[in-house]
Order: structure tokens, then C-alpha cells, then sequence
């Protein structure tokens, strides 16, 4: 039987007029690497500092570990790791002394806490900068001693909110691997990015809000599943005019085509064969195209059908 | 938990370089400036006596006795004040123009007064010129009184004496202080208030709303007391221990004479320095203000109550004393000035411990205005 590490029911925080969490509900089980999608203002961040409880909240309930949160249950906060999304060290104190400051709010024990903060370091390899103050690190080891900071006194739930923003692809990889061997080890995860293939790649349970709701959930697949978008059809393609894209927007199955600078993008919906359909339309108007593949609907065709393409405000 | 925080909290007092450099290098640096000007004034001032030409311009045998009692009656430190030589003008003027052989000629004029000549300005020749304006306004009075109340004559007399052995230098400590450490006083009573720059980290380290590290803080298991009372204490001794450097630089480096009382000098510094820290730990906690804005207010704060206790402008305490002495009560650079002046001129006396028990109480009030302010644990927002 599984076991439920966070509860969110009907979850109403509003900022004067502003309603951030709108009756949210989340419910994250044990061993569970939890997407939390949204765009820019939807409530990501508001909903990890309800859990955590740093925020007040209008209305509902969270519970954690089966019990009610509060700022007072320092029980369960013992068992949550914390990476937030703004770098949160000492820049007096070296790699280690962050690390081990930082555990030291969680573990009372000298020694156990060496032991900790050593194998931290080893996870997030920064062995050979342990003795490095913050400011001589790059932006991504950096945010791998963010991340050891947050995770080195072994919690039961770690809480990770965009912990690879702005880091090269060599420190995201590495991020991404720790993040499931640590879940392999036991750990629970709530990851929130927009980083979509990221989020694809780790996450067993994805959710998507908007506005302070729930608008989705489930594993990526199920999510792909869930929407109109079956297939993309990418065309390298030049000199291609309004007419064209008129009439490639007519074939059957097809409901949306974008052409900018060369490339053509079409989407389908349902259908088999579409891209014979397409060439079958080069061809019979004498146009010559470069390169044509197709490929499945990605999280990041389900994120933007769902949560549309407008911009939205920062968060 | 405690003292892990308390550790590290050293650590970041003791590392956080501008912190370090401004409140130890500002002892050093001003308390070095401060020595080369006095220094000089004051080897002229505690040298030999003043040395003078006097001139008598009268015959009257009782104006001649009476302005060469007085004038070689003047003292300072125990020792003469003037170093006298009676000679006709033109002798003296020689002296004073033949590369200034004498400080200035006093003139014992007919009608019982002084006058003055000098070529430079300076502190000797501004001891010369108050001798002989405090004769001349004594020699006014007693004239005036003589004619309008004789019967007062007597009483006025009495109190002219009184007022000379009243002005006569000696400081009620007892001790042989230097005439101007009074200044370094100051210094360190500056230097006490800025252990607020380092308390005032503690609020914003320990607010979810305020820095990511106080959200990491908060989202921990440890309590706001605990990690407040690890990180004031941190903070309290990492400024002590600074100060305490500055000190033992202006007493063994710059050789500042700070009389026998130099353990006193410490332990009231240990007392200003925490109610510097406190000031800064309530400012720390003070509302939603982001640590530019806190740095602001307390800077604000610090000097305006610095130029309230006269630290910068001397007659502004007693302006504040006759129009709203309250201020001076609960001004923090006020009290810290005071308990250094009571220490300077009196010693250990019930005024000297008044100013310490006003320090302790204004750190009470303010280390818990500032627990009150920040016992939040979540917010509106963050």
C-alpha cells in the first residue's frame, strides 16, 4: 500500500486581491519523483512555501508525512531538504563549512555530521573544491553546493525548486543524475523547472497548474496521451508563401502550422501517414524542401497546449 | 545545534572583511590622525612653561604686586603656566620679533589691566590671551562692584578665588590623563555603535521574506531563539574582540594615556559594544526592509544620535541637556560618551555606574524589541 509524504487539499493563499493557490490540491506519494509544472506566476513557488510552511495560507490543509504542517513541527522539518531557487550559501564560509553549516541545523552529532557532509560533497563532486569560498565557483558547481547544502543530512522528502537554472549542460546532468540516485535511495522528490525534457527525464509524476489550479496530472506519457497534438511534422523548407501554408493547414488530420525562417512545423491530430500527405503536397506543387522528419508530441507540446502560449508575468 | 551556529556565526563575524576593516580601521586609522594632531599640540601644551614678557606700564606699587601674584600664581599640571620676564617694552618686542624667543608680552597698564601682544595664533598664545581676558574681566568686576555694592566686594572676591581653583586643571579621577582623551573616548564609543553593522545581519538571516538563506533558516528544524541567540552572541564578541584590538593599538601602539583605569576602559567598552550590537540586532528585525534599507536606517540612526551626544559638534550636548534631556537618557552614543566622560573625570562613582546600568537597560529594551519584531516564523510573502 502506498504511502502519501504530502497532502495539499483545497490550498487558497491570495496576496491582497491577487489569488495565487485557488482550492490547489496535491497529493505526492512515497518514492515519487514529482513534476511541479507551471508557467511563470502559476504558484509553483507558492505552494513549496506553504509546505514548508513559510507562508500563511488563506484556506485548506497540508499535511506532511501523514501529519498536520506547521512552523512549530520541527519533527517533520527535520525530515525535508530544502534547494531553493536563489543560491542560499555563506559566501564567507568554504564549500565544506556551507555544507556543514547547513547540516549542522538538522544533525546534532559532530561526527555523524562529518561523515554527512563528506559523502555530500562526493555526491555532488566537489571534492576537489571543498576548500573553495562560493565566489570562486562557476555557476554550476555552485549550484551543485546549493544543492548539497540542501540534501547532505539524508531527508526523508527533498523539495527541489529549479536547481538547474542557468547551468551548463555538463553540471545538469550531473544534477539530473544525483537527483534519481538519490530517489533511488529512497528519498521522495517534488522538482519543480521549465525545463521540459528535464522534467520528462526524471520526473515518475508530473503536474501541471495554471493560475493557482490543478490543471493536469500524471506520468508524461499519460499526459502526451491526454492531448489533441499526435504528431509534428518539421520541414526545412524556403520560399514558402501564405497560399501554401493555407492549403498544408487544410490536409486532413493537420490543425496548426507555423512557418518562420525556413522552418515549417505542423501539427497533427490523430491520423496515419500524415507526413506521406505532406510530401505528397511538395510534390504535386513542385516545391523542394532540405530535410522532413516527424516526431511524437513532447511535455513541452503538453505544457503549451494546455497552459496556451501567451507570456506570462514573472513569478 | 546551538553551538554549531554559534561556530560558524564567529566565523562569518570574523571573515566578513568590510565589517572587519571598518570597524577596526577606523580606531586605527582616525586614533592614528588623532595622535599626530594632538600629539603635536600637545607637546607644545605639557612642555615648559609658557614663556612671556612682562611690561609694567605703571608706577602703582599695589597693581604691580597684585598682576605679578597672579601671573606667576597660574599653574597648570603643577607646574608654572608662565615663564616670566620683566623687561621695558622695546626689549620685550625684540624678544618677541628675534624668532619668537618669548610666546607674547603681556602690558600692565595703568588702569590695573592687561593687554596682549603676539605674533602667531596658537594654543600657547590662546592661554595667554584667556589669562589675561579672565584678569582683566576680574580686575571689571570688582571695579564695577566696588563702586555700585561695596558691601558685595568681599563675597565677590571669595567667589573669584573659588572660580580660579575651580578652573585649576586636575580631572576628579585622580588620575595623569591626557588632556585630550576625551577624543579617543569618542573614537570608541563610535566604533562601539558600529557593532550594529554586524548584528544587523542576524534579522535578515533568520526572515524567510527577506533572503533565501533566511528561508533555508526557516524551513529548518531549528528554533528563531536558538538561532538568534547563537548569532547575537557570535556577533557581540566578534565586535568586542575588534574593538578591544583598537584599544590595545591606541594604548600600546599610539601610547594613548588612558590614566590607571585602563581594565575599566575595556569593560565599559564591553558594555558599549553590546548595546551597539543590540541596536543593530532591533534594527535587523525591523519590518520587511531589505538589508540596503536596514544598513540605511541604522547609519541614519547611528549618526544622528552621534551628532546628538556632541561626538560631532561639541555644544550639542548641552544644547540637548537644557532643551530635551531625555535624549540624552536614551540615545545610545550619548549614554556610551557619557559612561567614557564619567570614567575620564570622576572615576568609578554612582554617575559612571548610572551610564552603565542606562547601557544594560536600553540592550534589554532593544534585544527585545528586536526578538518581538522578528519571532514571526511564516509570512504574507515571500
Amino acid at each position: 500500500m502506498s504511502e502519501t509524504v504530502v497532502e495539499v487539499k483545497n490550498l487558497v493563499k491570495r496576496y491582497k486581491e491577487l489569488i495565487a493557490l485557488d482550492n490547489f490540491n496535491m497529493k505526492i506519494e512515497k518514492g515519487e519523483v514529482f513534476g511541479l509544472l507551471g508557467p511563470n506566476g502559476s504558484g509553483k513557488t507558492t505552494t513549496i512555501n506553504c509546505i514548508l510552511s513559510l507562508l500563511d495560507f488563506d484556506n485548506g490543509e497540508i499535511d506532511v508525512f501523514g501529519e498536520k504542517m506547521t512552523s512549530q513541527r520541527y519533527d517533520l522539518k527535520k525530515r525535508i531538504g530544502i534547494v531553493m531557487q536563489d543560491v542560499a550559501v555563506f559566501e564567507e564560509l568554504s564549500v565544506e563549512e556551507n555544507i556543514d553549516y547547513f547540516c549542522g541545523l538538522y544533525i546534532n552529532d559532530k561526527n555523524k555530521r562529518k561523515q554527512y557532509v563528506e559523502e555530500a560533497i562526493n555526491f555532488v563532486g566537489l571534492e576537489e573544491f571543498k576548500k573553495f569560498k562560493p565566489k570562486k565557483l562557476s555557476g554550476g558547481l555552485l549550484r551543485r553546493l546549493n544543492i548539497a547544502c540542501g540534501i547532505a543530512h539524508k531527508p526523508e522528502l527533498i523539495i527541489l525548486d529549479e536547481p538547474t537554472v542557468a547551468v551548463d549542460p555538463q553540471s545538469r546532468n550531473k544534477i539530473l543524475e544525483g537527483i534519481t540516485e538519490l530517489n533511488k535511495k529512497g528519498a521522495t522528490i517534488i522538482y519543480t523547472s521549465h525545463y521540459m525534457e528535464e522534467v520528462e527525464q526524471i520526473c515518475t509524476h508530473i503536474l501541471i497548474m495554471d493560475k493557482g489550479k490543478n490543471v493536469t496530472e500524471g506520468s508524461a506519457e499519460e499526459l502526451k496521451r491526454s492531448i489533441k497534438n499526435t504528431e509534428n511534422i518539421i520541414v526545412y523548407i524556403k520560399n514558402l508563401n501564405d497560399e501554401h501554408v493555407k492549403a498544408i493547414n487544410a490536409i486532413n488530420h493537420v490543425y496548426d502550422v507555423t512557418y518562420m525562417s525556413g522552418r515549417l512545423e505542423i501539427k497533427c491530430a490523430g491520423g496515419r501517414h500524415n507526413i506521406s500527405h505532406v510530401i505528397d503536397y511538395f510534390a504535386s506543387n513542385n516545391l523542394d524542401y532540405d530535410r522532413i522528419y516527424s516526431e511524437l508530441p513532447t511535455l513541452n507540446d503538453v505544457f503549451l497546449e494546455i497552459t496556451g502560449k501567451n507570456l506570462r508575468d514573472k513569478e | 545545534m546551538f553551538f554549531n551556529i554559534f561556530k560558524n556565526q564567529l566565523k562569518l563575524g570574523f571573515r566578513n572583511k568590510s565589517n572587519v576593516f571598518w570597524t577596526l580601521m577606523f580606531p586605527l586609522i582616525l586614533g592614528t590622525l588623532f595622535k599626530i594632531t594632538f600629539g603635536n599640540i600637545y607637546s607644545e601644551y605639557t612642555s615648559d612653561a609658557i614663556k612671556t614678557a612682562v611690561v609694567f606700564e605703571t608706577d602703582d606699587e599695589d597693581i604691580r604686586n597684585n598682576t605679578k601674584a597672579y601671573l606667576e600664581g597660574l599653574t597648570m599640571n603643577d607646574h608654572k603656566m608662565l615663564d616670566i620676564s620683566y623687561m621695558d617694552y622695546e626689549s620685550a618686542e625684540a624678544l618677541l620679533k628675534d624668532d619668537e624667543q618669548v610666546n607674547g608680552i603681556i602690558s600692565v597698564k595703568n588702569d590695573g589691566r592687561l593687554s596682549l601682544d603676539i605674533t602667531s595664533n596658537g594654543v600657547l598664545s590662546t592661554i595667554q590671551e584667556t589669562i589675561t581676558t579672565i584678569y582683566n574681566q576680574n580686575v571689571g568686576l570688582i571695579e564695577k562692584v566696588a563702586a555700585e555694592h561695596p558691601e558685595n566686594l568681599p563675597a565677590v572676591l571669595e567667589g573669584i578665588q573659588k572660580r580660579a581653583e575651580y578652573i585649576d586643571t586636575h580631572n576628579l579621577a585622580g588620575d595623569n590623563k591626557d588632556p585630550f582623551v576625551s577624543y579617543f573616548y569618542n573614537l570608541i564609543a563610535m566604533t562601539a555603535l558600529f557593532a550594529a553593522l554586524t548584528s544587523l545581519r542576524i534579522g535578515n538571516n533568520c526572515q524567510a521574506n527577506m533572503s533565501s538563506l533566511g528561508a533555508r533558516t526557516n524551513a529548518s528544524p531549528l528554533s528563531r531563539m536558538t538561532f538568534q541567540a547563537a548569532a547575537f552572541l557570535a556577533a557581540y564578541i566578534v565586535q568586542t574582540a575588534i574593538i578591544f584590538v583598537g584599544i590595545t593599538y591606541m594604548l600600546f601602539g599610539i601610547k594613548i594615556n588612558f590614566g590607571g583605569d585602563i581594565p575599566l576602559v575595556y569593560f565599559t567598552t564591553a558594555i558599549a559594544s553590546l548595546l551597539g550590537t543590540s541596536l543593530g540586532f532591533a534594527v535587523g528585525n525591523l519590518g520587511s526592509f531589505n538589508l540596503d534599507k536596514k544598513e540605511s536606517i541604522l547609519v541614519g540612526l547611528t549618526l544622528t544620535g552621534c551628532a546628538l551626544s556632541g561626538l560631532m559638534y561639541g555644544d550639542m550636548k548641552v544644547i540637548i541637556t537644557e532643551k530635551a534631556p531625555i535624549i540624552n537618557k536614551i540615545n545610545p552614543a550619548a549614554v556610551i560618551s557619557d559612561s567614557y566622560y564619567c570614567l575620564n573625570m570622576f572615576g568609578v562613582g554612582s554617575r559612571y555606574l548610572m551610564t552603565l546600568l542606562y547601557m544594560l537597560v536600553i540592550s534589554a529594551v532593544l534585544i527585545t524589541l528586536g526578538l518581538v519584531m522578528g519571532r514571526r516564523n511564516h509570512y504574507d510573502s515571500i
